[in-house]
């Protein structure tokens, strides 16, 4: 089996490519998808603890299975309060989000 | 995992957790009355009262339990006096919030079933967060709130207000990855979930695995900076708080901001204070640049919420002052000093926001504008609301007799005790610059005409209630801050 290291490296790449996303793209709902990459590689880090950490157990597991559930929750949220701004806005583009600044 | 189940009764669950249990139950209700009941009985304030007796009921029965101490599931969720004041704190807040919405509905097309469940679910998180002493239910805590506080910043029908939530979201979901990210190197380097456990083990491995641990602090370090709103982590509050409902403004600008301290305070206290020296730094820089740069971005604003927003900002730097001394004054078992300084300012920032922002919504629904103009004459319109603002802003700012100038007092008075006189004295300095915002509207409201003709401004029964309160504490506290600092200072906090 592939040692812990490389589960870790991983999920430490995927975690950077995500906020590279989440603060660089210019689409929301490609600003949505870097957010779930974020946490994906947080669960990747929990599933790879929970079986070949320091000290294994199956709460890692657990804990994963209810960060995917909030982050279902969350995506959720935030794809209704895209349509109501695609409603005022026709657009997903963040840079007509500019309403307020400062 | 059955085994920590195994055994447990409702009687054990309602011991610790009876103001959870009560908010959740009385929020259902609320979404199946919101289901069933015919429009026309909807609109008589039922949610509205039920919400409020839940609210009344949750403070009550957490303030029952003062003294007591209890966990469930090993550990992992326990009842403390601290847990027990901050329980205490948030009910109390979204009491006063809900008196508030009561009257902000009648004005503001809004879902109203929706709206006041919410409140309630964020409430129950934000006790959660108190309370919890587990990562996985410290996250879902968080969460549960968070989740609640982005839907309700984005119900307004405005673009503005969906701008604010969309901003909200975007910046608050990274900020919970960055948590959760952290959380994951804790859990992997202890093989525990539970904060104390956690902390023991972590501060044995400190040496071997020091990089590893410091990055997951940074990356929660950062997270909770942007949950409550500290620089450089504040960009998304300003707009949040202006999109929001004006009640919905207060929650997030009291509530979210309280419960935020009641987390980090948990995790960084339970996790890693063994080591302090070599973190407490970073919150110490946090803690001055959110003082200067919260109120500096105050002065420039024109809009009334905005430059509420602004100095809320600027509020959370004072609050993260006692964070900063206690965790040194950890060693020397000075703690509970700093805790109280820290949970006094709470309550009284709380209830001077508040009521800041009660008067605001009487203000911009006569005015139709957030401008700071609006405030203008508003002493010939109304005086008794702009005394109570006159007030509200005069204790933000540090003023002597209210409850702003004793938190201040406490806060600087602790950073001195450990050594940091520059903090006491950028405290100081940042007070001064508050002052110069503050006397905008001030200068407004009792010095300037009245726009077009001075009419007067009738507050609504529900609003003078919320100022009436919010005033009586933020005097209270301020003319006699024994009655509760002595409260405070007689407590365990975390019940060793």
């Amino acid at each position: 089996m592939a040692p812990v290291g490389s589960f870790l490296a991983l999920a430490a790449v995927l975690f950077c490519i995500g906020l590279y996303g989440a603060l660089t793209k210019r689409n929301i709902i490609i600003v949505l998808l870097s957010v779930e990459l974020m946490l994906n590689a947080a669960n990747l880090n929990l599933a790879a603890f929970a079986r070949m950490g320091i000290a294994p157990g199956i709460a890692g597991q657990i804990f994963g299975l209810f960060s995917m559930t909030v982050a279902a929750a969350e995506v959720a949220v935030g794809l209704a309060i895209l349509i109501a701004l695609y409603r005022n806005r026709n657009s997903t583009d963040v840079r007509d989000m500019d309403l307020m600044k400062w | 995992m059955t085994s920590v189940l195994q055994g447990l009764t409702f009687g054990d669950l309602w011991r610790v957790m009876a103001p959870e249990l009560v908010l959740t139950a009385a929020g259902f209700l609320l979404m199946l009355l919101d289901a069933v009941l015919p429009a026309r009985v909807k609109r008589l304030g039922l949610s509205s009262g039920i919400a409020a007796v839940s609210l009344v009921a949750a403070g009550a029965l957490a303030a029952a339990r003062f003294g007591e101490s209890g966990s469930l599931g090993q550990g992992s969720y326990v009842l403390d006096e601290y847990a027990v004041v901050f329980k205490i704190l948030f009910a109390g807040i979204t009491l006063l919030i809900v008196l508030l919405s009561a009257d902000y509905h009648r004005h503001v097309e809004l879902p109203k079933g929706e709206y006041t469940y919410l409140l309630l679910f964020g409430t129950v998180g934000a006790m959660v967060m108190a309370s919890s002493l587990d990562l996985i239910t410290l996250f879902v805590g968080l969460e549960l709130l968070s989740v609640s506080s982005y839907i309700l910043a984005g119900l307004r029908r405005s673009s503005k207000s969906a701008e604010g939530a969309m901003k909200y979201l975007v910046i608050g979901a990274i900020a919970s990855a960055c948590i959760l990210f952290g959380m994951s190197y804790v859990y992997g380097l202890t093989g525990t979930t539970n904060l104390g456990e956690a902390g023991f083990i972590l501060a044995q491995i400190w040496d071997a695995y020091r990089g590893i641990i410091l990055i997951g602090l940074v990356l929660m370090l950062a997270g909770f900076s942007v949950k409550i709103a500290a620089v450089p982590f504040h960009m998304w509050a300003p707009d949040a708080y202006e999109g929001a409902p004006t009640p919905i403004t207060a929650f997030l600008a009291a509530a979210s901001k309280a419960a935020g301290f009641a987390m980090l305070v948990r995790v960084f206290l339970y996790a890693f204070s063994l080591h302090f020296p070599e973190w407490g730094g970073l919150w110490i820089a946090i803690a001055a640049l959110t003082m200067v740069v919260g109120n500096l971005l105050a002065i420039v604003q024109r809009n009334a919420k905005r430059m509420l927003a602004y100095s809320s900002v600027g509020q959370a730097g004072y609050l993260l002052v006692p964070f900063a001394d206690l965790t040194r004054a950890y060693h020397g078992g000075n703690v509970f000093q700093s805790m109280s300084a820290m949970y006094f300012y709470l309550a009284a920032y709380a209830l001077m926001s508040i009521g800041a922002f009660a008067v605001l919504t009487v203000v911009t629904r006569h005015a139709d504008s957030e401008d700071i103009d609006a405030f203008a004459g508003l002493y010939r319109r109304e005086p008794r609301l702009a005394a109570a603002m006159g007030v509200f802003l005069l204790g933000m700012a540090g003023m002597p007799v209210t409850s702003g100038f004793v938190g201040k007092f406490l806060i600087a008075l602790g950073a001195i005790n450990t050594g940091y006189y520059w903090l006491a004295a950028l405290i100081f300095l940042t007070s001064v610059m508050a002052f110069a915002y503050y006397f905008g509207i001030l200068r407004r409201m009792f010095f300037q005409e009245p726009y077009g003709g001075g009419e007067p401004w009738k507050m609504s029964p529900a609003v003078a209630v919320v100022v009436f309160l919010s005033l009586a504490g933020t005097i209270g506290l301020g003319v006699a801050p024994g009655l509760v600092m002595h409260g405070l200072s007689g407590l365990h906090w975390f019940g060793q």
